[in-house]
């Protein structure tokens, strides 16, 4: 990321989106649309999700819902695996009734001051979620995430992060916002017809070394950095094999329960399946080792190390338990006079268990081969592709 | 054929689907030793036979002792047509140990609940009688929520007592005589002879006490039960009983008892007076009902439930069912005391979720007793 003397100068999105993969053959499911929702204490929202609900009430003031602007974006991009229904009561009589929402589980606002500038992050993160209406269980959950990075000369005042925000639901630039990724989500997700399998990341650890180098903003609870990272890998799972990924029970349920409140005031107690296949994680090393100098500035390599175990707890077969490493490079001009570290060990970590991922789903093995400390990672990898594949 | 042994088995969890949802998901493992360097295809399909009957085993020792009763009458009967009784079937991992000889699977089973809940019922004594062999069954449950509650201070009775003890002795030292004692601490007189003494006192305090605590008074009020009625009569009634609401049974039991008299106690305390429920044995008989349920619903107070931050009530159940036949009446189902909670966006909303959580439980766990001792 680059910095540069401006008002508002660099603007760098880090979004994810889930792309579930097609599959022929799949039946089309009816399935309704219940909205924008929130996850957790309903009474509580406005606290907590202080932009996205100002977001969503200014919409409302327009004349345009959130759920009306979602709607749009699904008309224009519609689902072709599934026929979207309105509202619930359009199914009733059926014998299951699907519901799809877009569930806002974080908002992240980060304002650092290094030296001249002022680093402002926007970060939301999400579900696209599919419950069972009537027994009030969750079917699948595809992560979906969208962070707006921007430097400015001075500290922003609550207007100005908000507009961040905007960005985060309608896009900047060439990037669609969270709303539009939704849709995007929505547009190739497919419900299995036989009973699914489900994967969930169970539990991430992050070591004190790591949690040094992590900004505060991440840190606000106890259990924040965790979340943020299981939220990543995750999406990184999702996004890159199309597999549905549980949400992070520990920071989203209460024994197994995860709350969600509908913009219109529904409330569901949503009860998260317990998995069938556990990913579980640890990030144990940020390293940064310079590569290159020249006049003209330096390259620096940000590694991230870690370890990460796939196994089906009643059996306890494992398949896949290996360490990992990747390094990523960021170029630095000699002009530039403070470097902000975190946002390339992200690139690091995030890269990591995206292209773990990308092996998994059968997209090349070579990173994976120098990256993992498991001698017998090519059987590994073999493993867990067919097990992703029998997911989907 | 190499199989000489079905090894252990079991780690199993329900999953999925809360109580009441037509399809339930079960995890069922199983482990097979093997003889011979490899597994056989038919040493898998049997460790995955055995893995299905491990999930439903588990399942049903999940649902409680009658209901698991009630599973081994007509398990046979479910392995014999299992595509009936399991909607899908998903192997979740497999592993084969060639050098233990052990082959291990876990599944995964999509339960069709309604089909093994007519299963059941087809083969209760109830679900195979015919309808002039059914017992009638009358049903009489009151909800209450607490109306008011006298606490009482503790008595406190205090006492103190206190004494006191003074004892002097006296020594003699060189020549004295005895018509001259001298007196009290005079000090040795000069050429060597005196008198010592020695004055002791003692004082003793002791300080105690009671306390007497007195337990509080609840009164309680009676609530609506149109609601309860509906529950219980449904799932009785699912269960192949002929359901008679206590309300309609009253005016065939020739004035033997009054459910204002229920109610009267029950508003006092946990339990029907000895007279009270005589009078409802008597008049049941009169109305040739020999089955009575009776019981409690205690609503708790409303508090806020931390994660949704919606109205939270809890609901207590006692219940217990009674055999009239007998001289003596008999209890041969109960149930509680359990709690059950319930949420809602206002508290009414919360309290009838609570109740009806609470009733269906209750009716169903009462019918299941009855069933599996073959009671119809």
């Amino acid at each position: 990321m680059l910095i540069s003397m401006s008002r508002s100068v660099g603007a760098i999105f880090l979004a994810c989106s889930a792309v579930a993969a097609p599959i022929a053959g799949a039946q089309q499911r009816s399935v309704a649309f219940a909205g924008f929702a929130y996850a957790g204490e309903f009474a509580t929202r406005e606290a907590r999700f202080v932009n996205s609900t100002r977001y969503e009430a200014d919409l409302r003031s327009a004349g345009a819902t959130a759920y009306q602007r979602i709607s749009g974006l699904i008309t224009a991009n519609p689902p072709r695996q599934l026929h979207l229904v309105a509202n619930i009561d359009a199914l009733k009589g059926a014998d299951q009734v699907i519901v799809t929402a877009l569930v806002v589980t974080n908002e992240t606002t980060s304002v650092e001051q290094f030296g001249a500038f002022v680093k402002v992050l926007a970060l939301v993160r999400a579900q696209a979620l599919f419950f069972d209406f009537k027994s009030q269980t969750v079917l699948r959950a595809y992560p979906l995430s969208f962070a707006y990075i921007d430097t400015l000369d001075h500290v922003p005042d609550a207007d100005e992060v908000y507009e961040r925000y905007r960005k985060v639901f309608e896009g900047a630039g060439d990037k669609p916002g969270l709303f539009a990724r939704y849709a995007a989500t929505l547009a190739s997700a497919q419900l299995p017809v036989q009973v699914p399998r489900f994967i969930q990341v169970t539990q991430v650890t992050i070591s004190p070394e790591v949690l040094a180098r992590i900004p505060d903003s991440f840190k606000a609870s106890s259990t924040s950095a965790q979340s943020w990272l299981a939220d990543l890998i995750s999406e990184a799972i999702s996004s890159r094999t199309g597999v549905p990924v549980l949400p992070f029970a520990p920071s989203y349920s209460v024994n197994n329960v995860m709350a969600v409140a509908v913009s219109d005031g529904d409330v569901y107690n949503l009860t998260l399946p317990h998995p069938d296949y556990a990913f579980v994680a640890a990030l144990t090393r940020l390293k940064k080792v310079k590569y290159g100098e020249s006049p003209a500035g330096a390259s620096f390599i940000y590694g991230a190390y870690g370890t990460v175990t796939l196994t089906q707890p009643m059996s306890g077969r494992e398949y896949l338990n290996t360490g990992l490493k990747n390094g990523e490079v960021k170029l630095v001009p000699a002009m530039q006079t403070y470097v902000d570290d975190f946002p390339a060990y992200f690139d690091a970590v995030n890269a990591m268990f995206a292209k773990l991922a990308d092996a998994m789903d059968g997209k090349g093995d070579a990173w994976i081969k120098s990256a993992a400390t498991a001698p017998d990672i090519e059987r590994q990898i073999a493993q867990a592709k067919e097990l992703i594949l029998s997911c989907k | 054929m190499q199989v000489i042994r079905l090894m252990l088995a079991t780690f199993l969890f329900v999953l999925l689907s809360p109580a009441g949802a037509q399809v339930q998901t079960v995890q069922g493992k199983a482990t097979l030793s093997y003889q011979g360097p490899a597994s056989t295809p038919a040493d898998r399909i049997l460790a995955l036979q055995k893995a299905q009957v491990n999930a439903f085993d588990y399942y049903y020792a999940e649902a409680g002792d009658s209901e698991s009763q009630n599973y081994a009458s007509v398990k046979d009967q479910i392995f014999r047509d299992i595509d009936r009784y399991v909607l899908d079937t998903t192997v979740l991992s497999e592993s084969d140990d060639v050098v233990g000889r052990k082959y291990t699977v876990v599944v995964k089973l999509a339960l069709n609940v309604p089909n093994l809940r007519a299963l059941m019922k087809q083969n209760s004594t109830v679900g195979s009688a015919t309808r002039d062999q059914k017992s009638r069954l009358a049903f009489l449950f009151v909800s209450r929520s607490v109306d008011s509650v006298k606490t009482y201070d503790a008595r406190v009775y205090k006492r103190a007592d206190a004494s006191a003890q003074v004892r002097a002795t006296e020594t003699q030292a060189g020549a004295q005589s005895d018509d001259n004692p001298g007196s009290v601490n005079s000090a040795v007189a000069a050429g060597g002879t005196g008198i010592a003494s020695v004055e002791q006192s003692t004082a003793t305090s002791e300080t105690g006490g009671s306390a007497v605590r007195k337990s509080k008074e609840t009164t309680w009020r009676i609530a609506p039960s149109a609601d309860l009625n509906q529950i219980f009569t449904q799932v009785f009634s699912k269960a192949g009983f002929r359901v008679q609401e206590a309300a309609l049974v009253q005016s065939a039991a020739g004035g033997k008892f009054k459910l204002e008299a229920v109610e009267e106690d029950y508003k006092s305390g946990n339990d029907l007076k000895a007279a009270t429920l005589q009078t409802i044995v008597d008049g049941m008989r009169v109305a040739s009902v020999p089955l009575l349920a009776l019981g409690t619903l205690d609503l708790g107070l409303v508090d806020t439930d931390p994660q949704t931050g919606l109205y939270r009530v809890v609901v207590t159940v006692n219940a217990r069912l009674l055999d009239l036949n007998e001289a003596i009446p008999e209890t041969v189902a109960s149930v509680g005391p359990t709690q059950y909670s319930g949420k809602g966006p206002t508290e009414d909303e919360a309290r009838t979720n609570a109740l009806k959580s609470a009733a269906n439980s209750a009716a169903r766990e009462l019918a299941s007793q009855l069933t599996s001792q073959g009671i119809h």
